[in-house]
């Protein structure tokens, strides 16, 4: 049976039942890098305990989570986290992590192999030392990293390589798919720059602005994004997606080291403790999930009657983090569907936020650099980019 | 690939503790660790996967689904059989050996 038609039925069954099928979970915000973009607080404010983790991984196996990531912060950061990975593998998870790697040693990449770790997405921000550690704010990183890359690809684990868009980085990003491909493991880029989460805007300063950001979207590593439904699985897939804007709340969440619940990182709409109720009690019948869960594409009135939507990849988290509407426009949305609409040759594209005369720039975007993008029409003109 | 090897009534399989593995909706769907294919078990192998804890033989998993799906007991044996031999060869399932004195019973 083909795999991908096989994970596309299970989705749908998942969306179907809104059955947790994957979950994130942050196991600290602690960090022993800066990275100039990062939005978290690395303080630690009363982490939950091993045994509390581990009651939390056995509900969340009752409930049916089967894709579970451990993320931070830095996970290795944490005494316990070869017990928490033992655990997770224990209760039959299939676990990816997300590290920067600076504390994996050769050893460790063999713990985690055997293990049974399949998957480890390692943030590396250029193929040049001096402008990765430069990002990460910590001298010998981009060296420490990559030797633990090594250790990890060598010990069959699926190693990724994520590399976060921005402006410290724009001009390097072939590098390091380069490197990546040199190397033999498969890469990521993540162009989403997000507030920190006390609402402080600053990182914003390195988000990408449209005009930079478009070109590299539409270079042929994003040719081949999520894979297509399978044929015969396409029906059941296609329903399940129909009228709801993203999985997050449906069939994939997200846990913070404190033990809050959210439908998905970049939605921080708290539905719940886990140090007060059940993961159960929470997903099913928390009022907060339901609302994000009662949140239909056919009801976003603004962006139902926008143009240019099929040039839009709004996200429900940022709609809400940014713009305050979990239902409503985004103004970044907004801002990349018009670019993306000049480019695929839409002249003088308005969005739902500029019909209202309520598009401001959310980055340092301006209508002079739009133009001088539309202007440039062919691939190879906007390769040039 | 070779033909799968017949697996002994007196053998206890077991799952491979490196796979992943979920039962949503009433359907077992299980990760292979050698080579990251997901898999998607029939109701059969699904019954049958679930029971392969290392503690039942081959035998006593087939009298569980013999009842289970009101099949009589040689067609529930051949059926197990098969079905572990097929888990087997993908590397899903672990056919721990019985002992000296279980093969002679088996």
């Amino acid at each position: 049976m083909a795999s991908a038609a096989v994970m596309d039925r299970l989705v749908a069954r998942s969306l179907a039942g809104n059955a947790p099928l994957n979950v994130h979970f942050d196991v600290t915000y602690r960090c022993n890098e800066r990275c100039v973009h990062c939005y978290l607080d690395h303080a630690d404010h009363g982490e939950m305990t091993t045994a509390e983790i581990k009651r939390v991984l056995a509900e969340l196996a009752d409930a049916g989570t089967l894709f579970l990531t451990f993320s931070g912060g830095e996970i290795f950061l944490r005494p316990d986290f070869f017990e928490l990975l033992a655990c997770a593998r224990k209760l039959r998870f299939d676990v990816t992590l997300k590290t920067n790697a600076l504390l994996i040693t050769e050893e460790r990449a063999a713990e985690l192999r055997r293990l049974g770790v399949r998957r480890i997405q390692i943030s590396l921000y250029s193929a040049d030392a001096a402008i990765h550690d430069a990002i990460t704010k910590v001298p010998g990183s981009f060296a420490r990293t990559l030797e633990a890359l090594c250790f990890c690809h060598t010990q069959g684990l699926l190693v990724k390589i994520s590399c976060p868009l921005m402006k410290q980085n724009i001009a390097v990003w072939r590098e390091v798919q380069a490197l990546a491909d040199s190397l033999g493991v498969t890469f990521i880029m993540d162009p989403t720059i997000s507030p920190m989460m006390d609402g402080d805007r600053s990182t914003l300063r390195m988000r990408l602005a449209p005009s930079e950001l478009l070109p590299v979207m539409q270079a042929p590593v994003f040719d081949s994004p999520a894979p297509a439904p399978a044929k015969d699985d396409a029906a059941d897939m296609a329903a399940a997606f129909d009228n709801i804007p993203c999985s997050a709340g449906h069939n994939s969440l997200y846990i913070s080291p404190y033990g809050d619940v959210y439908p998905c990182v970049q939605l921080p709409l708290p539905t719940g403790n886990l140090r007060e109720k059940s993961f159960a009690e929470i997903w099913y019948g928390s009022a907060q999930m339901r609302r994000v869960r009662n949140v239909k594409e056919s009801d976003l009135a603004i962006c139902n009657d926008c143009a240019i939507r099929q040039h839009c990849q709004r996200c429900p988290g940022l709609a809400f983090m940014e713009d305050g509407d979990l239902g409503g426009p985004s103004q970044r949305a907004c801002e990349l569907a018009e670019a993306a609409a000049r480019i695929a040759g839409v002249r003088d594209p308005v969005s739902g936020l500029r019909a209202l005369g309520r598009l401001h720039a959310t980055s340092n975007s301006h209508p002079a650099q739009l133009v001088h993008i539309a202007a440039l029409s062919t691939p190879q003109e906007r390769e040039a980019l | 690939m070779s033909a799968p090897q017949p697996v002994l009534a007196s053998v206890r399989p077991a799952q491979n503790p490196l796979a992943a593995w979920r039962e949503i909706d009433g359907v077992v769907v299980v990760i292979s660790p050698e080579d990251s294919i997901l898999h998607e078990l029939n109701p059969t192998a699904g019954f049958i996967w679930k029971h392969a804890t290392g503690e039942r033989t081959t035998e006593e998993i087939a009298r569980l689904l013999a009842d289970e799906y009101e099949v009589d007991a040689v067609t529930a044996l051949a059926d197990t059989r098969d079905m572990l031999a097929e888990l087997a060869a993908k590397k899903l399932l672990r056919l721990e050996t019985p002992s000296a004195g279980e093969v002679s019973r088996g």
